[in-house]
């Protein structure tokens, strides 16, 4: 788009974006905020490009008036100047001082830049890095331009064997197994279980010292989920006091009971949770969630 | 495993076996990242020679398909035909957010020159990037290639595969040169005035620390 500013010949401008957002440009507290530029070489290098410059020979007067023209301009917009744009401003000012003094009698040492000359190549280096820049972003780019099979998210570092195939029959037929047991009887009832009858009846069971059972079977063989809960809480009791041993071989396999203590060393007291008939009433009467 | 068939071609009297063909085609799928040609060779047991003919007649027949072999970062790598980037990127949800120009710079400039400093970075642009040299090193687009010997040994920064992958690019001696741009006709015949490093030898010996 074409701006007039301040009555001057129309400018075509990247800035021109800017100054079209909506806001006042007189109201001072108007302002800007773009990265159209980046860096006071940018700004002297888009001029010299809109001036038609050579980039050889640099017309230090000519390009110094044309930033700083820039500058009177956006300082009028209220726009902010960055540091890094004055220090260039005063970096112009300076070399242009250089081409009207007269020269100083003493000559320039031989491996002395002209600084004319160095900022010359600077804004050389910066077109040149710029030109580079856009020449590789015209590359195809990946996931913009072209696409690659992309990598599975969480694929097996080690692929599964086919012996585990095995393993997932076994998983069924136990499944199966369990399924066919018969179901568990449910009895509403105020009274729970007595641990010290669940306890005599698990030693029952088991037989004398020596004598072996199987948990999972003995479990299963009590008619009620209530029964079944306190024998298993009796047992993990009279494994505590050393009355029996319990061993299993391996996750979820079989748990083993072998009973070592002999009839006249049972001893109910001994039993944390455990309490006599008489007060078993209302200790007892604890509602049972059952289903 | 092999049909027996066999390709002419050139510069190989004993052709190429179609069926190796198939197998590089198979393993490049496979992989999805690129592949080089010893590692192809390797997993495929076969002499070097014979898997790069095999590449290179893989890359002729699938050259006018979707997807093409692009050498990329010193690999073999399959990857779609970039006329088809329109309904790939309906597919993948819309372009994903583009580098900034100051990425882009900074980035060109440490492509061009590496192994270089923040400073020469820096003396190339004219504004400070430090911060986008970050957000390009958490990306995994340039990493620190140790520590110049100037004074206060700076870091030294090179680009990295994934920059190469990014850009499809096949080896840093790949980058776009720009000599025939018009902004740098005017500076050709100056030949007092040493313009940056050649474009012919990106490898080449960084700046010394100019400043």
């Amino acid at each position: 788009m074409q701006l007039t500013l301040r009555g001057e010949r129309p400018v075509q401008s990247p800035w021109a974006e800017a100054f079209a957002g909506p806001g006042d440009p007189d109201d001072p507290t108007w302002t800007i905020h773009t990265e159209v530029f980046d860096g006071p070489l940018d700004l002297l290098l888009y001029l010299v490009r809109r001036d038609g410059i050579d980039l050889l020979h640099l017309p230090v007067r000519r390009i110094a008036d044309s930033y700083l023209a820039y500058l009177e301009r956006l300082r009028a917009l209220n726009l902010s100047v960055a540091a890094d744009y004055l220090v260039m401003a005063a970096t112009l000012v300076h070399l242009k001082s250089l081409e009207l003094l007269p020269r100083p009698p003493t000559p320039m040492e031989e491996d002395e830049v002209d600084p004319r000359q160095e900022l010359a190549d600077r804004l050389r280096a910066h077109a040149k890095l710029a030109a580079r820049a856009e020449a590789l972003e015209e590359r195809p780019q990946l996931n913009q331009d072209v696409w690659v099979r992309p990598e599975r998210e969480g694929s097996p570092e080690r692929p599964l064997s086919a012996g585990d195939a095995f393993a997932l029959l076994d998983a069924y037929y136990g499944m199966l197994v369990r399924r066919d047991a018969p179901p568990p009887k449910v009895e509403l009832s105020h009274h729970g279980p007595d641990l010290g009858a669940c306890v005599q009846r698990l030693l029952d069971i088991l037989g004398g010292p020596g004598g072996r059972g199987e948990l999972g079977a003995i479990l299963q063989s009590l008619a009620t989920r209530a029964d079944r809960v306190v024998t298993f809480l009796a047992t993990l009791e009279m494994a505590r006091l050393g009355w029996i041993e319990v061993r299993q071989a391996g996750h979820l396999a079989p748990v083993r009971l072998t009973r070592h203590v002999a009839d006249e060393d049972v001893e109910l007291g001994l039993i944390v949770g455990f309490t006599p008939d008489d007060e078993a009433e209302d200790q007892m009467d604890l509602p049972l969630e059952s289903r | 495993m092999s049909d027996g068939r066999v390709l002419d071609f050139p510069g190989r009297p004993g052709g190429v076996d179609a069926e190796l063909v198939h197998a590089v085609e198979a393993l490049l799928f496979a992989s999805g990242a690129p592949l080089g040609t010893k590692r192809l060779a390797e997993l495929l047991e076969r002499d070097t020679g014979d898997v790069l003919a095999a590449v290179r007649v893989l890359a002729q027949q699938r050259a006018t398909t979707g997807v093409v072999v692009e050498r990329i970062g010193g690999g073999w790598q399959l990857r779609t035909a970039p006329r088809f980037h329109g309904a790939l990127t309906a597919l993948h949800g819309g372009t994903p957010r583009k580098l900034s120009k100051a990425a882009m710079e900074v980035l060109a400039a440490i492509a061009y020159e590496q192994p270089c400093t923040r400073t020469d970075v820096e003396a190339l642009r004219g504004v400070d990037s430090g911060g986008v040299l970050k957000s390009l090193l958490e990306r995994g687009l340039v990493r620190v290639a140790g520590r110049s010997s100037v004074p206060g040994r700076p870091l030294l920064y090179r680009t990295t595969r994934e920059f190469l992958e990014l850009f499809s690019l096949p080896d840093l001696g790949s980058l776009p040169t720009v000599a025939d741009r018009r902004e740098l006709t005017t500076a050709a015949a100056g030949q007092e005035v040493p313009l940056l490093h050649d474009d012919a030898d990106p490898e080449g010996g960084g700046p010394q620390g100019e400043e």
